[in-house]
Formats: structure tokens, C-alpha cells, sequence
């Protein structure tokens, strides 16, 4: 042994044998936690799940739109949080008997929202994907495991992802009928992630050694699958009204126009644009040029653990949102997202700073945002709780 | 049926604590940030569970998760933010000598930039060779030797300077 080497083995020497002291931890809070991130998560962005940064009980933030300065753009100042916005919570109706359910989606307008009956652990229940229509409870009748909408337009049309045999389908209910959509050959995963109100689909095809396709699925041509060109694995995860894809590509944020040719936004490495409206686009960028000693950590989760950030496509520019894990953007550029850590949830909604969403008024105080309409005014999500999880929806 | 490979993972799950919070323990330097590292990972390990639980060395790929996290969330903004409002497990100076030493072992640990700090964890605590310390960091044998001579350095200078180290540990970990 050389001398470096036995002089840090003996200076760690008193590490091997302390004390642990008791840790926080739970198995079966990671099963709920996990159950809920296999319907949403994996079927959004596959390897993305493997980040896994979002605490249950994460706060919920929006961040309004502040009109875009001239000079070079610096990051956004930390969210503070401000008192509550003016919204009202509400649960949405359950199925009878369930005890984990969550909304997931919600069309521009706000009149559809799709989530999904998570299951039970004690019954094997496989869960059920469900529609609510201006409240009205439907289940959507798809077969396999933990199905999850991922995307409602504003006709109804639900997409998302559903398991079967180990395996993730994608899937459509349009006009009250369930369909699955065609696969990839040699592609063993499909997630439809993303569904604009012309009907066109945007998804993932997962490939083995994690190459991915991103896929869309048009609405004139509902039976067929078109791939998107673009560099190494990629995957699509929004698409605009007209027809704008966001994504990501050789794990870097990616736009597709609506005529199919791709480029790549700004802002490095390991990132992937989630979604988009209008001229708007979020997701997570990269790390800092200067601390990218650390970047090879993160090559197989590239797309959640990073840098939150909101690009505006026609000035090519992209602003940190530092403390805030966003889930949705609107047409003004407005962020629905969560915070990292702190016990309360809250949402922000169009002002900096951001501002708290208001909790549910019975049981825990918390509220976990998951999709908002096109102008952040309807926000669904979930309640997580020990014992149950239930579904939310902030008008606002 | 879920029900059944949701056990398997329980199972899984409850063995691997004991070896997985020692682990945290020693890269956080503090037991709620530990503790979050370990729920964290055994979330990222039940997603995938339906994938890797054939995994011949599960052990293996369950502390690449472990580690993956520990790397990734300190680049997390608010990861910064909880350090400060996290009171750090230091003893300053009253307990017995052993734990005063691995005090300010910890606490020294918590100031190096993460990356060297779990380099010189793995190698010189797990005694695991460069290669294996390699593959679990997803780097070059050649990166894990130059991070180990910087943590080894940057270890030194901050054992020789044991009071700074005492009345600076709970507020200077910014480095992730």
C-alpha cells in the first residue's frame, strides 16, 4: 500500500465502525411513493424516473411571467414563498373503494382531467386510468396494470401508458372507445406522453440499451407511428397546438417544428424540454460549464435531476427557476410547479415571488401539483397521504 | 401480479438497509440528509424493480443508485437551501476522544466536493478497487485516480486546520 493510500485508510478508520443513528426511512412510504411515480413518471420519460428528486410533499409552485430583459438573461431569483393565491381546492370524486388516486392531466380549458386508481397493495388490484368531465367521474376502460393518462386534450381525447406483461404500451380513448397505438418493432417500451387539441400524439419508444425514439402518432393517420429525427436516443414529451414538439435528444433539450425538423434549445448537456405552450417551453437544462466535473453522474438521468429552466423559443433564450421543479408552463410563460422540500405545499401563480396554493382543508396539509390547463387557472394533482392519496383541483 | 414482486421488493428493500445507511451516513454527514438519500434510492429502486430484480448483482446496482443520487442532489438548488436549516450530527469537542475524531472526520468529509468525498468513501472505507469505484461513478479509472490525489489533498489541508472545521461544519457545504 502506498503511503496516500494507507494514510486515508487509517484517517477513515474511525468511519468503519460508528454508530449509525436512526434514519428517517420508510419502505413502504418508497412503495407509495414509487407506485405513484411508475403511473406518472415512467411512462412520461423512462430513464427520467431514476432521478427521483421530488419528495412526496413537495410544495407546489407557479412562477408568473416577468417580461424578458434585454441584457444576458441571469437566473431567477430563489423562490421565496408568498402567502396563498387566491384558488379554490377541492377534492375530485373517488371510485368507491380505492384508496390511492390521483389526477395527472388536464385538458387546455380546463373541462377534462384524466388520472388514474393507483391499486392496492392489499387486493393486487391492478388500478384503472379515469376521466373527470367538469367533475363527472368516468373510468377509462384500458387493460393491465397502473394505466396513466398522460395527456387530455380539449375534446377528451386521453393519452398515456399502461403495463402489461412488464412491458409499457401506449395508449388512446377517443369518442368513448380505447385503443392501444402502434409500437416501434424493436422497441419493448411505448409511452404516449403528450396529446394537442388537433389530436396529434407525441411519445417515447424505449429501446434496448436505453436508445429511445421519439415517436408521434398523427391524427390524420391514427394507425400509424412516425419516427422523429434527431441525433442518438430521443424522446418527445409535449407538443404545442400547432404542432411543436419538445423533447430531448443525445440527452440534451430538443424542438421539433411542426414540419419534423429538429434542433437543439440552449443550454448544454443533460436536459430535456417536458413541455410547451405557445412560444413557451420547460423542462431541465444541464449543469454550469464550470462545474461539469460532475457531469458524467448524471448520464442515465439526464432529464429530472437537473437545472429547472423555462426557454422562450423566439428569442432561443432560457431562464433558471431555481428552486422550483416545474410541471407545466403556460401561453404567458407562467410556471406550475413544485418546490423541493419544505412541508407545505404551495403553487405559485403568475407573480414572483412565487405563491402558495392553497392545502386541502381536511386531512394533511399538502398538495402535490401534477398538470395545469393552458392558463394555469385549473391545476390538478394529489393529496399523499399515509393511508390514502387523494385527487385534487385548484380553480384559481 | 404486483402484489407479488411488490413483496419480493419489500424483502429486497428491508436486507439492504443496513448496508445502505452506513453508506448514506458517511457521504451526508448528517442523518436527515442520509436519511433522504436512502428514501430516495429505495424509490428509484422500486420503479425499476420489475427490471433489474433479476440483476445478478443487485447489491452492486442498488449502491449505483445510492451513489447516482447522492451526486445528482447536491446540484439540486434546494439542496443548498436545506443545509442551512440542517443542525449537522457534530460533536464539538466534549464527547470521548474516538468520537471527537470521527467528528471531525464527518465534518471534513461534509466540506469536500462531493465527487472526492465519495471517491475516497468507496476506496478507502469500502476498500473497493478504482474499477469498480469507476463503473459505480460512471467514470474513467483515470478520473477516479486524479479525484482521489485532489481528495486526498483536500482532505489534508482541512485535517490540519481541525477548529475551522469545527465552527464552520454546519453552514459551508456549498461546494455540491
Amino acid at each position: 500500500m502506498d503511503t496516500d493510500s494507507q494514510f486515508a485508510t487509517e484517517t477513515l478508520a474511525p468511519l468503519r465502525d460508528q454508530q449509525v443513528p436512526p434514519l428517517d426511512v420508510s419502505i413502504e412510504r418508497a412503495m407509495a411513493t414509487g407506485r405513484r411515480r411508475v403511473g406518472v413518471r415512467r411512462a412520461a420519460a423512462g430513464a427520467a424516473a431514476a432521478a427521483g428528486v421530488l419528495a412526496v410533499g413537495g410544495a407546489v409552485f407557479a412562477v408568473g411571467h416577468r417580461p424578458p430583459r434585454e441584457t444576458t438573461p441571469a437566473p431567477a431569483p430563489p423562490a421565496q414563498v408568498q402567502a396563498a393565491v387566491r384558488c379554490q381546492v377541492s377534492s375530485l370524486p373517488a371510485p368507491k373503494g380505492v384508496d390511492h388516486v390521483t389526477a395527472t392531466a388536464v385538458a387546455p380549458a380546463g373541462r377534462y382531467v384524466g388520472g388514474a386508481a393507483l391499486g392496492s397493495e392489499e387486493t393486487g388490484e391492478t388500478g384503472a386510468a379515469l376521466l373527470w368531465d367538469a367533475g363527472r367521474l368516468s373510468t377509462i376502460p384500458i387493460e393491465g396494470r397502473s394505466p396513466t393518462p398522460l395527456g387530455v386534450n380539449s375534446s377528451g381525447t386521453v393519452v398515456g401508458g399502461v403495463t402489461r406483461n412488464h412491458h409499457l404500451v401506449a395508449w388512446v380513448y377517443r369518442g368513448g372507445k380505447a385503443t392501444t397505438l402502434p409500437g416501434l418493432p424493436g422497441y419493448e417500451d411505448m409511452s404516449a406522453t403528450g396529446v394537442n387539441d388537433r389530436g396529434d400524439i407525441v411519445g417515447v419508444a424505449h429501446g434496448p440499451a436505453d436508445v429511445n425514439r421519439a415517436v408521434m402518432w398523427p391524427a390524420d393517420e391514427p394507425d400509424t407511428i412516425r419516427t422523429l429525427t434527431a441525433p442518438g436516443s430521443a424522446g418527445a414529451m409535449g407538443i404545442s397546438a400547432d404542432g411543436v414538439v419538445v423533447g430531448y435528444a443525445n440527452d440534451r433539450p430538443y424542438v421539433w417544428n411542426a414540419a419534423g425538423a429538429g434542433r437543439e434549445l440552449p443550454g448544454g448537456a443533460d436536459g430535456t424540454a417536458l413541455g410547451i405552450a405557445g412560444d413557451w417551453v420547460y423542462g431541465t437544462s444541464g449543469p454550469d460549464a464550470d462545474d461539469s466535473d460532475y457531469g458524467s453522474a448524471l448520464k442515465d438521468a439526464p432529464h429530472s435531476g437537473n437545472r429547472p429552466v423555462r426557454w422562450r423559443l423566439s428569442e432561443n433564450r432560457l431562464e433558471a427557476l431555481p428552486g422550483i421543479q416545474p410541471v407545466a408552463i403556460t401561453q404567458s410563460g407562467a410556471v406550475v410547479g413544485l418546490t423541493g422540500k419544505p412541508e407545505h405545499n404551495a403553487i405559485v401563480f403568475r407573480d414572483r415571488p412565487p405563491a402558495i396554493l392553497p392545502p386541502p382543508a381536511e386531512g394533511p396539509a399538502l398538495g402535490v401539483v401534477n398538470a395545469a390547463s393552458a392558463d394555469a387557472r385549473t391545476v390538478v394533482g394529489e393529496q399523499p397521504g399515509e393511508r390514502d392519496t387523494n385527487p385534487l383541483l385548484w380553480r384559481c | 401480479m404486483r402484489a407479488d414482486w411488490e413483496r419480493e421488493y419489500a424483502d429486497y428493500a428491508a436486507g439492504a438497509l443496513p448496508r445502505l445507511q452506513p453508506m448514506a451516513y458517511v457521504l451526508c454527514g448528517d442523518r436527515h440528509r442520509a436519511a433522504d438519500l436512502v428514501q430516495n434510492t429505495l424509490v428509484t429502486l422500486y420503479v425499476k424493480w420489475p427490471k433489474v430484480r433479476a440483476v445478478q448483482s443487485l447489491d452492486a446496482y442498488v449502491r449505483k443508485i445510492l451513489l447516482r443520487h447522492f451526486l445528482i442532489e447536491r446540484r439540486q438548488p434546494w439542496a443548498r437551501i436545506r443545509l442551512t436549516a440542517t443542525v449537522p450530527d457534530v460533536v464539538t469537542g466534549t464527547g470521548p476522544p474516538a468520537t471527537e475524531d470521527r467528528s471531525l472526520l464527518v465534518a471534513a468529509l461534509r466540506r469536500m466536493p462531493p465527487r472526492q468525498r465519495a471517491v475516497l468513501v468507496l476506496r478507502f472505507l469500502y476498500d473497493l478497487p478504482v474499477e469498480e469505484v469507476a463503473t459505480l461513478l460512471d467514470c474513467s479509472p483515470g478520473t477516479v485516480k486524479s479525484q482521489t490525489a485532489r481528495g486526498l489533498a483536500t482532505m489534508r489541508g482541512l485535517l490540519e486546520e481541525p477548529i475551522a472545521v469545527r465552527t464552520s461544519a454546519g453552514s459551508t457545504d456549498g461546494h455540491g
